[in-house]
């Protein structure tokens, strides 16, 4: 498995899609750091420092931005359309003899690694640059360090459930137009859903284990307690076996055309 | 005694309702070049895909060097290199590229496998050209390229000569050869161009309906495919009394109606002609026939259906 995706990262650092989609993610970030006085006080010239940007980032990282990130890892490691799908790559691994378990793995491993680079490019690069423009504005301690790495970590963690979740759909779909409109309808959907049903009990309950509501719920959190995070991560974790389970057994039991 | 790379028993794949392939046995012995010939739909493909795990038998054995199952046979395909119908690489990269991906996935230490691939298939000097921009024959035998990667002991090849110029099916017909003969590789092959077929394969495989309709050995076929003398007759019975009276053999075959073929006499057909003249027989026409594994192959498939 680990030359199956040393090899893949090779390749896919060989082609031009991921700096083409790291250009446009700090040309988002570089938005936000230019932008941000503007929508966030309206006050022109007040602009965010070093030390605000990564909350700002967490806070304004809506389900759009990290469902954004999550869906640009799947198209960049993307082998559902390519690989997976007819006149795809996968037979040569297959036929090579290895197993289709190992090949699931390797690609939502691969697919998990890039969600994670871009979002710490998001959220390091955007600090970088607003401290590069505006200054640090506070100081850099452990404190500071543990106050974004708990909003942040958690984060991450519910962008890997993502990432691993679309994979899963994405071996089912074989292809990665349709994975990104399912993954545009699961991020509208309890959007949607909670406008229309606002103040119903069991749709809001309902809403409060979905993934995608929980990206951006866990920044408008006064304090993250214990129990938050102990639900972000069992609702996280519940996501990943889903999606493991699904993906891996419609694989196993699909031919490869 | 020679032994068997690759042994299927009573291999059967349906789709729905229509059986592909229909309780299939085939035996590569070690060293042959296997020509699996039948018509478009036949079950060729699908043969070819459960041997290499694309899909899977419902029912059946693979036997792929005495491995039979599980783990043993997933480590026996590692021993195997194939192109299935189309062969599939990275459309952005290049020849070196789309190996070095391959070679680093399959855990090969020798860097310089990759040049000497691509110098046997004949890309050596196609340079930084990417995959998505070659010829269909480029992608053949980058395909093919990619099957010998790993230095098989079995190449499985679907329809190698497919958008291949007259010069590139004669390349690639000596490339075929000399991989068995000189690598000792055992190749099974299967092709529409039945005559191209003919030229390289030791041993063939018929299929029909997903039927094994027979197996033999390329001496075989010779045999079969001896030459013969077609006689159309107007009256069948009255030409064989003469043949067998007059000409003293029985060694012929009747086809159809009007038809007869006699595997004696073949460079004296004046005296056939004579002879039947003289006995008063209406003589239609006649002609030698070569018979070549395509005449076989259809002769074959009418009988069956």
């Amino acid at each position: 498995m680990l030359n199956m995706m040393i090899a893949d990262t090779q390749r896919i650092f060989r082609g031009r899609m991921v700096y083409l989609c790291m250009g446009v993610l700090i040309l988002l970030i570089s938005m936000h750091v230019f932008g941000v006085g503007q929508a966030g006080a309206g006050d022109l010239y007040m602009m965010a420092s070093g030390a605000t940007m990564p909350f700002y980032l967490m806070n304004l990282a809506n389900n759009v931005t990290l469902f954004v990130i999550t869906i640009v890892a799947l198209i960049v490691t993307d082998d559902f359309s390519k690989g997976y799908g007819s006149n795809g790559t996968v037979k040569n691994v297959i036929a090579f003899g290895y197993a289709k378990t190992t090949y699931f793995f390797a690609k939502v491993l691969m697919a998990v690694f890039f969600a994670t680079l871009f979002y710490l490019v998001h959220l390091v690069g955007g600090t970088l640059l607003s401290t590069l423009a505006n200054g640090f504005g506070g100081e850099f301690n452990l404190e500071f360090l543990r106050s974004v790495w708990q909003p942040a970590s958690l984060q991450l963690l519910l962008i890997i459930a993502t990432t691993v979740f679309l994979s899963g759909i994405g071996f089912i779909v074989r292809n990665t137009t349709y994975l990104t409109y399912v993954a545009g309808a699961w991020m509208f959907i309890p959007m949607i859903l909670s406008q229309t049903f606002h103040g119903n009990p069991l749709v809001e309950r309902l809403i409060q284990h979905d993934l995608s509501f929980q990206l951006v719920n866990i920044t408008r959190l006064p304090e993250i307690t214990q129990g938050d995070a102990s639900r972000i991560f069992l609702i996280a974790a519940g996501y990943i076996i889903v999606g493991i389970a699904m993906g891996l057994t419609w694989f196993q039991r699909s031919e490869i055309k | 005694m020679q032994n068997n790379v690759l042994k299927l028993t009573g291999i059967t794949k349906s789709y729905g309702s229509k059986r592909a392939v229909d309780g299939i046995n085939m035996t590569v012995p070690q060293g042959e070049i296997y020509g699996l010939i039948g018509r478009n739909g036949a079950g060729k493909t699908t043969v070819m895909r459960m041997i290499t795990s694309l899909c899977h038998a419902d029912s059946g054995e693979i036997e792929l060097f005495g491995a039979t199952n599980g783990k043993e046979l997933r480590e026996a395909r590692e021993r195997m290199g194939c192109v299935i119908e189309n062969p599939s690489l990275y459309p952005n990269l290049n020849a070196v590229q789309n190996l070095e991906y391959y070679q680093r996935l399959k855990g090969i230490p020798n860097k310089q496998i990759v040049q000497k691939t691509l110098e046997i298939v004949g890309l050596a000097e196609v340079g930084k050209k990417k995959f998505k921009n070659y010829s269909l024959g480029m992608k053949q035998r980058l395909g093919i390229g990619l099957a010998l990667l790993n230095n098989p002991d079995l190449l499985i090849l679907d329809e190698p000569l497919n958008g291949l110029d007259p010069m590139g099916i004669v390349e690639m017909r000596e490339l075929i050869k000399s991989l068995s003969k000189e690598r000792q590789i055992t190749i099974l092959i299967c092709s529409h161009l039945l005559t191209e077929l003919s030229l390289v394969a030791t041993r063939y495989g018929i299929i029909e309906n997903g039927r094994m309709v027979k197996e033999l050995t390329a001496e075989e076929l010779a045999d079969a495919c001896q030459s013969s003398l077609s006689i159309q007759v107007s009256d069948i019975p009255k030409a064989l009394s003469v043949i067998e009276t007059q000409l003293g053999t029985r060694n012929y075959k009747v086809i159809g109606e009007q038809e007869i073929r006699l595997f004696e006499y073949m460079n004296e057909s004046h005296v056939v002609n004579q002879a039947l003249v003289s006995g008063g027989v209406n003589v239609l026409g006649i002609s030698k026939v070569e018979d070549n594994l395509e005449a076989y192959f259809m002769e074959l498939v009418k009988e069956e259906k």
